[in-house]
């Protein structure tokens, strides 16, 4: 977890959403388009050119690696990708800072804390 | 068709790119169903093109091996710091034109947009013009007080006539109700009145052989007349 100076610019909504779906388990890059689709209900299509763009930023930042082809995929020119425990890090600290952001925002809006039974 | 088109795009990506990642984005463009999902992919792929070259000059190369941090040893953190980061020479060229091509465009468009005309905020210089044409400016050294000769009428709420004549070689201004005026030549076409201290005549607008146009200015007055066709 990152503290004090080290904070980390907030991630864009493409790298956040692909470090999201590699969260779970390990895919490739048409199954991390099919998750974010999924996570944002369609609001949300992410390409394949904003998606290995971010791919190879994730990459560059140690924050997603490489895991090749998968011998039980029948596409060869698919290859699987696996956060890091950077990314990790660095995606548990934008959901950190995005809870802030929200808790910032309902106090702003007054909107009420759900009451529990 | 628009298989062939995203091939196209993808091959035109940067070559570090396009080893890494064109197969799989021609993999997801197999799997894309329907026309219109494939037409999103080729705008996506054209979009991706221009991002490639313009925003990512410092992934043009692939990192060679000693660039990357070393894998960590079994059981030992490793960490990468991107500090010391510093673009390369490629990519400050790159930038550098870049910038230099935005800025020449915005200006020529501007220039053209606006005519010849250059904004006020850049400095304008203009040579001094010659009310008289070239052909005329030699007569003009010798026989100068042809061409101002006349009756001006000045517009207003109350117009006033002024008449420019010449006795014996003497250029003279004459007012509406007060006696003529004789002039003295200051430069070019502009006369100054030899009583009054600081009164300047100015000819301007040479046309079919004579100035139309009579500026007098003093003290910070101003008056303008214009020649009376009889």
């Amino acid at each position: 977890m990152m503290r004090g100076n080290d904070k980390q610019t907030p991630l864009s909504l493409a790298l956040f959403h692909i470090l999201m779906a590699l969260a779970g388990h390990d895919l490739h890059g048409y199954a991390i388009m099919q998750d974010i689709s999924r996570q944002t209900e369609g609001q949300y299509a992410l390409g394949p050119g904003t998606l290995y763009d971010n791919l190879q930023k994730a990459m560059r930042r140690r924050w997603v690696a490489d895991l090749g082809h998968r011998a039980d995929d029948d596409d060869p020119r698919r290859r699987y990708y696996r956060l890091t425990s950077l990314g990790t890090s660095a995606l548990t600290a934008e959901v950190s800072r995005l809870e802030n952001v929200v808790r910032d925002a309902k106090v702003r809006l007054r909107i009420p804390k759900p009451r529990r039974a | 068709m628009l298989r062939p088109l995203f091939e196209c795009l993808v091959g035109l990506h940067p070559r570090a790119f396009r080893r890494r990642f064109a197969p799989e984005m021609l993999s997801i463009f197999d799997h894309a169903s329907g026309k219109r999902a494939a037409l999103s992919l080729v705008g996506d792929a054209f979009i991706s093109l221009i991002r490639q070259w313009v925003l990512r000059p410092g992934f043009w190369r692939e990192p060679s091996p000693a660039e990357q941090p070393q894998m960590a040893s079994a059981g030992a953190r490793s960490f990468y710091i991107i500090e010391n980061y510093r673009p390369s020479g490629v990519a400050l060229l790159h930038g550098a034109t870049l910038s230099l091509a935005v800025f020449l465009t915005i200006t020529l468009a501007f220039i053209r947009t606006r005519g010849s005309q250059v904004q006020p905020w850049l400095p304008r210089i203009e040579a001094e013009k010659s009310e008289i044409p070239p052909a005329a400016q030699k007569a003009f050294r010798s026989t100068p007080v042809e061409f101002c000769l006349g009756r001006y009428v000045a517009d207003g709420l109350h117009p006033a006539t002024v008449d420019v004549t010449i006795e014996e070689n003497q250029l003279y201004l004459t007012y509406p109700g007060s006696t003529k005026t004789a002039l003295s030549p200051c430069s070019g076409s502009t006369f100054k009145d030899s009583g009054s201290s600081g009164c300047q005549i100015s000819f301007s607008k040479f046309d079919r052989g004579k100035f139309q146009q009579l500026d007098i200015g003093q003290s910070g007055r101003h008056l303008t007349a214009f020649r009376l066709h009889e």
